[in-house]
């Protein structure tokens, strides 16, 4: 069956002439072997060969004819000029070199920017450490309890081992995913309770973060493996699409940096009661 | 395509030669309009498109990396755009309204690149168009830009990988899924055209 998975990998070169001929001498070895991969190429052959009767209209030679002239038209409607690019160029551009590094300057300053503005988002503008009484400042950022703490640390390993992956070094259907399945599963379980612990405004964010880990951790947890790569490419995209592990990452900081801070304050406040 | 006579010809576009942006046109109309219609199934649209196709080219001219095939850049515009307008719904016809809005006068049937079915009567060839027309609807955007640049266009896999700025082993997966779903949406009248598997 393993090997079923490895062969079905190559139908596609090879029904399109693209398989060298040492691994397409192994899958046909395989086909009349196999009477259930030898259905399935067949399947898809017949599927390419109905393709084939698709034909297309041609719009005619009157068509062809203005086709400048109605892109002519159009580019004009649009105030795009058609007669000499470099001098529309001219216009506008500095030295391509110059260019070239208006362009670098500029991406670096919005770097910056979205680098400050992450930043912003993600620690916000808390208030200084001798205003609160409690420490409740820096504990406010990360109230949550401990097991979502621990939901985040396991939910970081599973994904890891996805984002890892490497659909062209590894073939995905050689692989045995049921335990990344079982542990997205229970955390899927888990995400449930600790949400509803999850209420105030403080735990908004942490809140949203488990909310987009369900969606990643319920596509693990339906993963076939009819449909491997492009499931596990789903999977890698959403990680990266919503920045899952820079998040992650961020909570974990935050939580370690609230913790010191905390007991930092803690001591302070012993000492002060020792001096009055 | 020549790939030095396209080297000379992006040159001599990117130093602003006047007429060059027409040649290039003339060139790649037609390819590219097949394309375009083989995406949108329909007329109106598929001129739309590769207009647009062809304004970014020219816009983005400057862009161009000569390392790559100018086609192979031009099928990137095109399905980035197609993609887009899916997305955005600005398409002037729907899928579903393409079967009647499609004019049938005066006009010529091309037959693919791998055609060796000949269906005898017109009616039947347009029976079947129906139901290839409504296959296609069942993929997603990515599934049928890999597949018509595969299935129609010819391209390498590692092409449309280059244009997809993806994984080969990502292209794979997007055709063997758009080949199982129109499998499935044309399983009901294989047996009428004598392709039955064995």
């Amino acid at each position: 069956m393993q090997s079923c998975k490895k062969y079905k990998d190559h139908f596609i070169q090879a029904l399109y002439g693209e398989l060298d001929a040492k691994t397409l001498e192994n899958l046909q070895m395989h086909l009349e072997k196999c009477t259930e991969c030898r259905k399935e190429y067949n399947q898809m052959k017949n599927t390419i060969k109905q393709i084939n009767a698709d034909t297309i209209s041609d719009p005619g030679e009157k068509f062809w004819d203005n086709y400048w002239t109605n892109l002519e038209d159009r580019m004009t409607e649009e105030n795009i000029q058609t007669t000499n690019p470099a001098d529309q160029k001219n216009n506008y551009s500095l030295h391509p070199q110059m260019r070239t590094w208006t362009i670098r300057i500029l991406s670096a300053a919005a770097m910056l920017l979205i680098g400050i503005g992450i930043g912003y988002l993600y620690f916000g503008n808390p208030e200084p450490m001798d205003r609160s009484i409690s420490g409740q400042t820096s504990v406010r950022m990360t109230a949550y309890p401990q097991e979502t703490a621990d939901y985040l640390e396991r939910s970081k390993i599973l994904l890891l081992g996805f984002i890892n992956f490497d659909t062209d070094k590894i073939d995905p259907t050689t692989m045995d995913f049921s335990r990344q399945q079982q542990m997205a599963n229970s955390l899927i379980k888990q995400a449930a309770v600790l949400k509803k612990d999850l209420k105030g405004r403080e735990n908004q964010r942490v809140l949203a973060l488990i909310q987009e880990l369900e969606i990643i951790l319920l596509q693990i947890s339906n993963y076939e493996k009819e449909f491997d790569i492009p499931a596990i490419e789903l999977i890698k995209s959403g990680v990266d699409n919503n920045a899952i592990m820079m998040k992650i990452n961020l909570e974990e900081i935050m939580r370690a940096s609230s913790k010191e801070n905390k007991t930092q304050y803690n001591n302070m406040s012993k000492k002060n009661i020792k001096e009055l | 395509m020549n790939k030095a006579e396209d080297r000379l010809l992006i040159e001599r576009l990117k130093k602003g030669q006047k007429e060059t942006f027409r040649e290039l046109v003339e060139k790649y109309k037609k390819p590219l309009y097949y394309y375009c219609f083989r995406l949108c199934r329909n007329h109106a649209d598929a001129e739309d498109l590769s207009q647009e196709v062809f304004i970014k080219v020219y816009q983005r001219i400057e862009q161009f990396r000569e390392e790559a095939k100018i086609q192979t850049w031009i099928y990137r515009i095109a399905s980035n755009a197609f993609i887009d307008k899916k997305r955005r719904k600005v398409f002037l016809i729907s899928e579903t309204d393409r079967f009647d809005a499609e004019s049938q006068s005066n006009t010529i049937e091309i037959h693919s690149q791998q055609n060796d079915i000949k269906p005898d009567r017109q009616a039947e060839s347009s029976l079947i168009q129906k139901h290839i027309d409504m296959a296609m609807q069942k993929l997603s955007e990515k599934e049928k830009t890999a597949f018509i640049l595969k299935h129609y266009e010819g391209l390498a896999i590692k092409e449309i990988a280059a244009i997809f700025k993806t994984s080969d082993g990502t292209v794979k997966s997007h055709l063997f899924r758009a080949i199982q779903k129109l499998q499935s949406a044309l399983s009901f009248y294989r047996s009428d055209l004598g392709l039955e598997e064995s």
